[in-house]
């Protein structure tokens, strides 16, 4: 069969790792390459348009926006990172316990896991977050306390359906240990769906985090993420749209090209899989 | 400064009638028009419904007979009031001194702040006359009575006050929705004359973006926004923009009794890196005046005060000398060891206040000093709890067209608005010669020495 190699999955999944690899790399190593100090209020030059000193223009107190966003880029999008690292690993060990061992433990997570979706979870992260009061850090803690319980449903029911496969069975019988079986055998069979999930979650997280810091309870003030600054922008759209218009493009764009990534691993996944069934 | 700008053209309905739509935007205790609610009766104030006794005159501060018409002061605790003849409220019932007693007594009951001010003994009423007397000399009474929360409105109108009020204002309200926004018709037997406007319908709009918006579609024809939006209304052929001299003064307080603000030399260091000129032209878009006292010059309850003007070599050096040194080179000063860091509060009700602080803190890293904004959702309750270093806050300095009532709250030995706790035997001694002074030179030299 004739294949377009631009439309196999395995270039797109390379392509769009590639992307997301170079904006991490641009978020970690940008800040170093400024050319206006991000933190610095120049009274005399406020809500200035695009020009050839100031590429994005200047915000309500004169700051840079384009130092600004590549300052924020490492905020918004690291913290996305480990807000998905930390609800992926907590999701994923109470997921398998539940599922392996099921019973009461199973019961018991499962009922934390429905009170936790019973409430939209946007609300509910307000709600925490809103309580620890504004700062990074918070933020984290609260999109992390909320996101755990999609990861910890879905690891259940892989564990559930592995743990009756023959091969299971077969390493219980050669004498394996309970943990050996769960963690030589059976995580990394249901990985792969997990993986997946969260790699289709860092753009979501990304948007969750900047509607938390546009609605106040991001960093502190001078410190900027492109919540925060989309909100100070919204502000004075009239007056100076650059200042809203480029943080919303820096939010729209990191997102879809992890959006793109997570969908692009996600087919590559799948297509290895069939290749196995049919092999 | 305000500022109000309105629509060249007022929208005309078929039938011949002036309609006109205005933005509502000061009903600070939510939907409700209840007088007995301290700072609520500015509403139906503002909306031409209701009337006061005495009315401040804004341009010369005198008070002026309102619907009172003249009026005696017997002896120290005694005021003798003549209501104004042949004025009805809307509802048809005359306007005599039992009804203004009454409208009184209702919304007092509920008003801690004034009775404490009023100090009233009793409310007599007889035909058109209404005598007040008062427990303690009360010299300054006619100007309290400016007070929108001593309206005047008909009691016997009905008793649901959060919907309806019956006043004797130019307009009479029709209606208010559960957002807030009013429907006006116009009084026609107001005792100033016919008003210009038939219908007036207001709306309740809060957000600065939404009210500059809502001017812009023709939504609105008349609205006061903010300075940073002026410049979509300046200079426009479509809109007529007209400012006023108000008393609002905004105030940085820093607090004596907290970490780092206890040492006098940090607190003049902090008054020299104060750059009122470019907040002003830059954060206020050029609306306001630079002022180094409490009042503005021209009222004569101040002298000229003299203040720290913006320095920041100045302010370094005051550092230095006092022993202010960054020492391990993280571009921090320490004293004694600690790393210098200051708590900035504020609060978003003005929404000048926290850019302010992101500018000071800015400019207080350039000293080397760290601080951290703080935005408080009640600012007058974390102001009294204290842990705060520097504070931002504001006051209408001449309300009611007095210097007292801004003074006594916050130069009073723990009074209501002492925040940072200031106390000088002298000054209370001062103050509680002002309250007794009827004489308005006397009082202003009386503030003048405060």
């Amino acid at each position: 069969m004739k294949t377009n190699r631009l439309k196999s999955p395995k270039t797109q999944f390379i392509f769009w790792t590639a992307l997301v690899l170079v904006l991490l790399v641009f978020a970690a190593v940008g800040p170093l390459f400024l050319s206006h100090d991000p933190l610095k209020v120049n009274l005399a030059q406020v809500n200035l348009p695009p020009s050839g000193e100031y590429p994005l223009g200047t915000d309500y107190i004169g700051r840079c926006i384009m130092s600004r966003l590549i300052e924020g880029a490492a905020r918004s999008i690291y913290s996305a990172l480990i807000v998905v690292g930390v609800t992926f690993v907590i999701g994923t060990v109470i997921g398998t316990l539940s599922g392996f061992w099921g019973g009461r433990l199973d019961g018991l997570l499962m009922r934390v896991v429905d009170c936790f979706q019973a409430f939209p979870s946007l609300v509910f992260t307000i709600a925490i977050a809103g309580m620890l009061g504004p700062g990074t850090v918070n933020c984290v803690i609260a999109l992390s306390v909320i996101g755990w319980t999609g990861y910890a449903r879905l690891a259940r029911s892989q564990v559930l359906s592995l743990k009756e496969r023959t091969f299971v069975s077969a390493a219980r019988i050669s004498g394996s240990s309970t943990r050996k079986i769960l963690v030589r055998t059976i995580l990394p069979n249901c990985l792969s769906p997990l993986v997946v999930s969260a790699s289709m979650h860092i753009g979501g997280t990304i948007l969750s985090f900047a509607g938390l810091s546009f609605l106040g309870l991001g960093s502190a003030p001078p410190f900027p993420e492109w919540g925060t600054m989309l909100n100070d922008g919204r502000q004075r759209l009239q007056i100076a749209p650059w200042a809203a218009l480029f943080p919303g493009l820096a939010i729209l764009s990191v997102v879809m090209v992890m959006g793109m990534f997570g969908d692009s691993l996600n087919k590559v996944l799948i297509s290895s899989k069939n290749n196995e069934v049919q092999s | 400064m305000g500022i109000l700008t309105g629509c060249g053209s007022s929208k005309t309905a078929t039938k011949g009638l002036v309609e006109l739509t205005i933005a509502s935007s000061n009903n600070a205790h939510g939907v409700s028009l209840d007088p007995r609610i301290d700072y609520t009766a500015g509403v139906p104030v503002s909306m031409g419904v209701c009337e006061t006794l005495f009315k401040l005159n804004n341009e010369t501060l005198k008070v002026e007979p309102h619907l009172a018409d003249t009026y005696t002061h017997p002896d120290e605790y005694t005021w003798e009031i003549t209501l104004r003849d042949g004025i009805s409220f809307t509802s048809g019932e005359p306007l005599t001194a039992e009804a203004a007693k009454a409208a009184l007594e209702y919304s007092l009951a509920g008003i801690e702040r004034l009775d404490k001010i009023l100090d009233l003994k009793s409310l007599e009423a007889e035909g058109q006359v209404l005598t007040i007397k008062t427990n303690s000399p009360a010299a300054t009474l006619p100007s309290l009575l400016t007070d929108a929360s001593t309206i005047i409105y008909d009691t016997k109108a009905g008793s649901d006050y959060a919907r309806q009020i019956v006043g004797t204002g130019p307009y009479i309200l029709e209606s208010m929705d559960d957002e807030g926004n009013c429907e006006l018709v116009k009084n026609k037997a107001y005792w100033q004359g016919e008003p210009a406007a038939d219908l007036v319908h207001t709306k309740w709009i809060t957000n600065g973006n939404a009210l500059a918006l809502a001017l812009q579609s023709g939504e609105l024809d008349y609205a006061e926004i903010a300075p940073a939006d002026m410049p979509l209304f300046e200079n426009k052929a479509d809109y007529q923009v007209t400012g006023y001299d108000s008393h609002r003064t905004y105030f940085l307080f820093l607090n004596p009794e907290n970490t780092f603000t206890t040492d006098p030399a940090l607190r003049k260091a902090l008054c020299y890196s104060i750059d009122r000129d470019s907040y002003i032209a830059s954060i206020f878009n050029g609306n306001g005046t630079k002022t180094t006292a409490c009042f503005p010059a021209w009222s004569g309850f101040s002298a000229d005060i003299s203040a720290e003007d913006y320095d920041l070599e100045k302010a370094k050096q005051i550092l230095s000398v006092a022993g202010y040194q960054d020492s391990n080179g993280d571009g921090n000063l320490e004293k004694d060891g600690k790393e210098v860091s200051l708590s900035l509060m504020t609060y978003a009700g003005n929404p000048e206040f926290p850019v302010l602080c992101e500018v000071i803190q800015d400019q207080l890293a350039t000293l080397g000093i760290h601080s951290e904004i703080v935005v408080s959702d009640g600012i007058v309750n974390d102001l009294k709890k204290g842990n705060w270093n520097i504070a931002t806050y504001g006051y209408n300095t001449l309300s009611l067209g007095d210097s007292y009532n801004f003074l006594q709250p916050v130069f009073y030995t723990d009074a209501f608005s002492n925040f940072t706790h200031f106390s000088n035997p002298q000054v209370d001694a001062l103050l509680d010669e002002m309250k007794e002074t009827a004489d308005m030179e006397k009082r202003k030299e009386l503030s003048i020495e405060v």
